[in-house]
């Protein structure tokens, strides 16, 4: 690995946002208003709930943010659904994309896309695959999935038959990364069970009809594509080993490289079924290690239900820990990395059981939300069972969204004192973190099930202070997707990896954001791109958003908008 | 909650018998316990008139072994409560004590006589006899203790009960020409004593139908099951024996089209509704209907019986609790825990340990419910009460434990464990708990050691292979930790191999239920027969062939239905609405064997009331 060591340099950011006022208390104040309305965004997801209860309507709901214009604004995609049993519905379920306007409102510019209505929707993920610097999607959905190239006319063009990546199964959460370090992202595809409209099954709750189980059906095997760097892609998922293990009913993937061995795995969360752990042995070819890691089973050794995950370290260890969500009564599950490929269940003693005992989680991401330089949780729950309440009196259809914050390892649910953005009751799905207004705090949004979103502000974040990264690949991947961030600030070293496509059927921003807590200046930036390369930068000013590109360092700085 | 078995274990310490006590040592008395002063006295007023104290417990007592007239012996101190004790030292052979007070209660004694001791030793090595297939020395052993009965003065019911001993002894030579006549009479002894509609002559009763049914005499012993059933069942002071038989009848059909949902089911769900709301029922009927009906996944039906319990009777605690465990049954934990918490703070049994007990035991649903609830602080505190109430109470130790593990309280569920496991050495959840809290205490050795424990009394425990492979691998003993995870990953693979065959199967009869309600029988009947060739469990095939039977039924194909109806009796699967169905269809086609049907039908009816409510 060469190490490029960049001379010193002073990012001279503008006086209004040098420095912050240091005497807030971590967190404190900090709220999230639901901007939704004045945002303008209209889009409301079509599941055609129906009386068949076609498993699709409870499932899907994805989003993404993504800076589809490289305007170095976050633009928000939301996948739609549609319907099985009602034609109109189905044609007018259109995936929404809408653009940032950089004044707390976004504009639908759907129509001119190129996103095209087709079949019913799931997810979405997004990295520039053939690295013409502008991000390309990726959209799954229950029996199709389309991949779109960025024209960088803001429109896209489907190229998924060119590509070689379509699927006609179901298929729901999907990651770029770079399995073999050559520069072009590869694609992971979660794939769920065989259903089929005209394979509909009846599954009774009491007297009445209810969402089947997945087990009522088969897994289906996920796909890995490795990019050929010349547009197309190929299939290579039964020889990169991924299908070793009978198929799960696989419904969240994260890319991230939990042993530090400069190559990326997979993590893939399945739904009633063993999770999946991948680990990669180079040469594009993997080990599915999760039992062995421990992180296949809840702790009792029974599989749990496994919706969205993400990687993050939340102790600050510098390895990758794991965090699932699952059903009520399960808890959804952190997994501590103990190094050596090994990982704790620490869900009982970090608070996590307590705090998710009651929920049904789908869209998760490890957030530091209110820049304590922490990472905390952030969840997207909703049952999956319409009717629920036919059968049971301790839950609910819609819940509350949960956002656990993370004191030196301990979580605690801080949601109720977070304003009416967490206190919003919906039956929820994907969940994305992103700085929509680019002010060093971190917003959410959240997809709802046969809902309208929720566009959720953070208000307070940025009185503690932060940066926001953008890497820019040379030699790596254009989007420098599975570069390791490593910021020493105030004693602490923060571990963050540029990741595409986490969570639930979603993405977050790209940009890699770190919470400086009151510090505002960090001593050294390290940036481990997936070639080998090392860019280092010292002494960096807060509050601003930096580029940086691989053998050069920081290219580019803008302060925050307040 | 059996009222009758608390009774037994709170008054008795020691159950002695005959055969292991020294002749000296040993006191047989009869007792009776009533609930007021003024009845206690009135009773021992009429025994100084001449009537038979045995009697009179059969009759009126609620205490221990009424039916057997309150006999009870005993050989030592501490065999039972002290009032007893000190009642019983102050008595004479043949006398009876005064009025003494038993907790909340009032009990009298009577001290046997050495003739009474006799007969009582001669009617037990009877009976020991039978349990020993002795049958020949049971039929002397019984005839000589009926001699004996007979000269006790006045009216007495051993002379009936030695009879009901002989005869069985030669119905169960296969006599039954002698057995008959024999068990007439003891049941009009019975009868006579007791009057025709008191429970204590059901025994005799149920000889006698066994004999009519052995005897092929299924008719008449038919009558005897009915009448069995309306005098186990009726409400004493409600309903008539018309009344509880055709409410039961009623209930049969319920059960038997419960799955389908059509139309005959909804008419037969009307009748029995419109039939309960009109009979009272005995207090514990209440809850063996609505299991029945729960089981049938007929949820609010259920509760619906449960609430008309609980109109009859407002301050009962059986009801309440019976009431919260259909909650819990049906996952409606908020309801079960409001139906416990009433229940605790209602009164209980008079006996203050057998309270204290049942209390115990309802502390520890409450807090189980506050655990689901996830209200650890509720629970925490309910648990609590529960192992102050009941040491003994294990499932309240380990909700404990499992409590503080969940809260990540690890060195709390440790101890908590630990104390489990001292006072119920032999137990894999103690065991499995242990080795998870050392797992997650990172203290693998012993969490290994744990987890084989649990592993060696519940070696297909799935959970314990599991923490016991993580715990290897991350003690440093990879070879052994994989061959662990190999062993617990042949579990897994193993129950989820089952699981989708289960779902498969249950498909099958979803879709076969489906296809007869839709009016495609005979697509029905086929995915019925491919469900049962595809080798289901024993539970499975009892419900195929259940469906199947009355789908045949339904679609006129009598002679089918009949068919698959005795294949199941055939297979030993003897449930009562089996025989129902199978009298029925037998009396559609004509076929004489719907008496032996009706009666097995009646008998096992009562036979599965009796399993519900125990």
């Amino acid at each position: 690995m060469r190490t490029h060591t960049i001379a010193l340099i002073f990012i001279v950011a503008s006086a209004g946002s040098a420095a912050v006022a240091s005497v807030v208390q971590q967190g404190e104040g900090v709220r999230f208003s639901d901007i939704t309305a004045k945002s303008k965004i209209s889009f409301r997801h079509e599941n055609g709930a129906s009386p068949e209860k076609h498993l699709p309507e409870t499932m899907s709901g994805g989003v993404v943010l993504f800076d589809f214009d490289n305007d170095g604004w976050l633009d928000i995609l939301f996948v739609n659904g549609g319907s099985f049993v009602d034609t109109r519905k189905a044609a007018g379920a259109q995936h929404r994309l809408y653009r940032n306007n950089k004044d707390g409102t976004f504009a639908d510019v759907t129509a001119t896309s190129g996103i095209t209505v087709s079949g019913f929707g799931m997810g979405a993920c997004s990295a520039d695959y053939d690295n013409d610097g502008f991000p390309d999607l990726y959209i799954t959905g229950a029996d199709f999935s389309r991949l779109y190239r960025n024209t960088g006319k803001g429109s896209f063009a489907d190229v998924t038959s060119s590509a070689g990546v379509g699927s006609t199964l179901w298929s729901a959460s999907c990651a770029f990364g770079d399995i073999d370090n050559d520069g072009n992202v590869d694609l992971y595809v979660t794939r769920y069970v065989d259903y089929a409209p005209e394979r509909n099954k009846y599954c009774p709750l009491w007297t009445a009809r209810a969402y089947c189980h997945p087990n009522e059906y088969n897994g289906v095997p996920d796909l890995l594509f490795r990019n050929n760097g010349n547009g197309t892609f190929t299939d290579i998922s039964r020889e990169s080993g991924i299908l070793q293990r009978p198929s799960g009913n696989g419904l969240g993937v994260v890319f991230g490289d939990y042993d530090n061995d400069g190559r990326a795995d997979i993590y893939v969360a399945n739904d009633s079924t063993p999770n999946f752990l991948f680990h990669n042995k180079s040469g594009g070819k993997f080990e599915e290690v999760g039992f062995l890691a421990g992180v296949a089973m809840g702790h009792d050794g029974k599989p749990q239900a496994g919706m969205g995950t993400d990687m993050g370290d939340f102790d600050g260890d510098g390895l990758l820990d794991i965090f699932v969500t699952n059903l009520i009564m399960e808890t959804h599950t952190l997994y501590r990395n103990m190094g050596k490929g090994l990982f704790a269940d620490v869900t009982f003693t970090s608070g996590v059981a307590q705090a998710t005992l009651p929920y049904v989680g789908f869209g998760t991401a490890f957030v530091d939300y209110d820049n304590d330089m922490d990472l905390d949780l952030a969840i997207a729950n909703g049952h999956i069972i319409d009717n629920v309440h036919l059968g049971r009196d301790d839950t609910t259809y819609e819940q509350l969204n949960l956002l656990l914050q993370n004191d030196s390892g301990k979580f605690r649910n801080v949601g109720p004192i977070l304003g009416e953005g967490f206190a919003i009751m919906k039956s929820s799905r994907a969940l994305a973190v992103g700085d929509l207004d680019n002010d060093g705090d971190m917003d959410i949004v959240v997809a709802n099930v046969g809902q309208a979103p929720d566009i959720l502000r953070n208000d307070g974040g940025n009185r503690s202070n932060s940066l926001l990264i953008r890497t820019i690949g040379t030699r790596s991947n254009r989007d420098g997707i599975g570069a390791r961030l490593k910021l020493s600030v105030g004693g602490k070293i923060l571990t963050r990896d540029v990741k595409a496509g986490s969570g639930y059927l979603g993405q977050n921003d790209l940009r890699v954001h770190l919470g400086m807590a009151r510090r505002t200046v960090a001593e050294r930036l390290e940036i481990l791109w997936p070639s080998g390369m090392v860019d280092t930068v010292e002494n960096i000013n807060a509050n601003q958003i930096l580029t940086v590109q691989e053998g050069k360092g920081v290219i580019g700085g803008q302060p925050f908008e307040r | 909650m059996n009222r009758v078995v608390l009774w037994i274990a709170a008054l008795f310490a020691l159950a002695c018998f005959v055969s292991g006590v020294p002749q000296t040592d040993r006191r047989a008395a009869n007792l009776i316990v009533v609930s007021t002063q003024p009845d206690a006295t009135e009773i021992r007023n009429r025994v100084r008139l001449g009537q038979s104290f045995e009697l009179l417990a059969m009759r009126q007592s609620i205490g221990p072994s009424a039916d057997d007239g309150g006999y009870f012996i005993t050989a030592r101190a501490g065999d039972v409560r002290q009032e007893l004790e000190n009642a019983l030292a102050r008595l004479k052979p043949g006398e009876v004590s005064p009025v003494e007070k038993l907790g909340r209660m009032f009990f009298l004694l009577r001290r046997s006589t050495p003739d009474e001791d006799r007969w009582r030793s001669q009617y037990y090595a009877g009976q020991k006899a039978l349990e020993e297939w002795r049958y020949s020395e049971a039929v002397q052993l019984f005839s000589n203790a009926a001699m004996d009965a007979g000269k006790f003065k006045g009216e007495d019911q051993r002379v009936a009960l030695s009879l009901q001993g002989l005869s069985r002894s030669y119905f169960l030579q296969g006599d039954y020409q002698r057995a008959e006549p024999v068990a007439r009479e003891s049941l009009s002894l019975f009868e006579k004593l007791l009057g025709s509609g008191h429970p204590g002559i059901l025994a005799s009763l149920e000889n006698l139908a066994a004999i009519e049914q052995g005897g092929a005499e299924f008719a008449t012993a038919a009558q005897h099951y009915r009448k069995i059933l309306s005098t186990r069942w009726r409400e004493p002071s409600g309903s008539s024996d018309s009344d509880i038989l055709d409410l039961l009848e009623k209930l049969s059909a319920v059960l038997t089209n419960a799955y389908f949902r059509d139309s005959i089911f909804q008419n037969a769900f009307r009748e029995f509704d419109e039939a309960l709301a009109l009979t009272p029922l005995r207090e514990d009927l209440y809850a063996g209907i609505a299991q029945g009906l729960f089981r049938v996944e007929l949820v609010a039906e259920a509760e619906s019986v449960m609430h008309r319990g609980i109109q009859r009777f407002p301050r009962s605690r059986e009801i309440r609790y019976a009431l919260a465990k259909i909650y819990v049954q049906a996952s409606k934990y908020e309801a079960a825990l409001g139906a416990f918490e009433t229940a605790a703070g209602m009164d209980g049994p008079a006996d203050p340990a057998v309270n204290r007990q049942q209390r115990g035991v309802i502390q520890e649903r409450i807090a189980s419910m506050n655990l689901l609830l996830v209200r650890f602080d509720a629970a925490a505190a309910a648990y609590k009460t529960a192992i102050e109430l009941s040491p003994d109470n294990l499932k309240a130790r380990l909700g404990l434990a499992d409590l503080y593990f969940r809260r990540g309280m690890m060195k709390e569920a440790l101890d908590a464990y630990m104390s489990a496991n001292l006072s119920h050495p032999n137990n894999a959840a103690a065991y499995r708990g242990l080795a998870e809290t050392f797992l997650h205490l990172e203290r693998f050795s012993e969490s290994v050691s744990a987890a084989q424990k649990a592993i060696a009394l519940e070696p297909d425990e799935r959970a314990s292979h599991y923490i016991l492979s993580l715990a290897l691998l991350r003690d440093g003993h990879n070879e052994q930790g994989q061959m662990a995870l190999h062993d617990y990953e042949k579990l897994e693979a193993q129950s989820q191999a089952d699981q989708k065959h289960q779902r498969t199967l249950l498909e099958l009869d979803r879709n076969a239920a489906m296809k007869l309600v839709g009016g495609q029988g005979e697509e029905g009947i086929a995915l019925w027969r491919k469900a049962l060739s595809s080798g289901p469990t024993a539970t499975l095939e009892t419900r195929f062939l259940m469906n199947l039977g009355v789908a045949q039924a339904k679609l006129g194909r009598h002679r089918d239905a009949a068919e698959t109806f005795q294949t199941m009796i055939d297979l030993g699967i003897n449930d009562f609405l089996i025989h129902r169905n199978l009298a029925v269809e037998y009396q559609i086609l004509g076929d004489s064997r719907y008496l032996q049907h009706r009666a097995s039908y009646l008998q096992k009816y009562d036979a599965a009331l009796k399993v519900i409510l125990n």
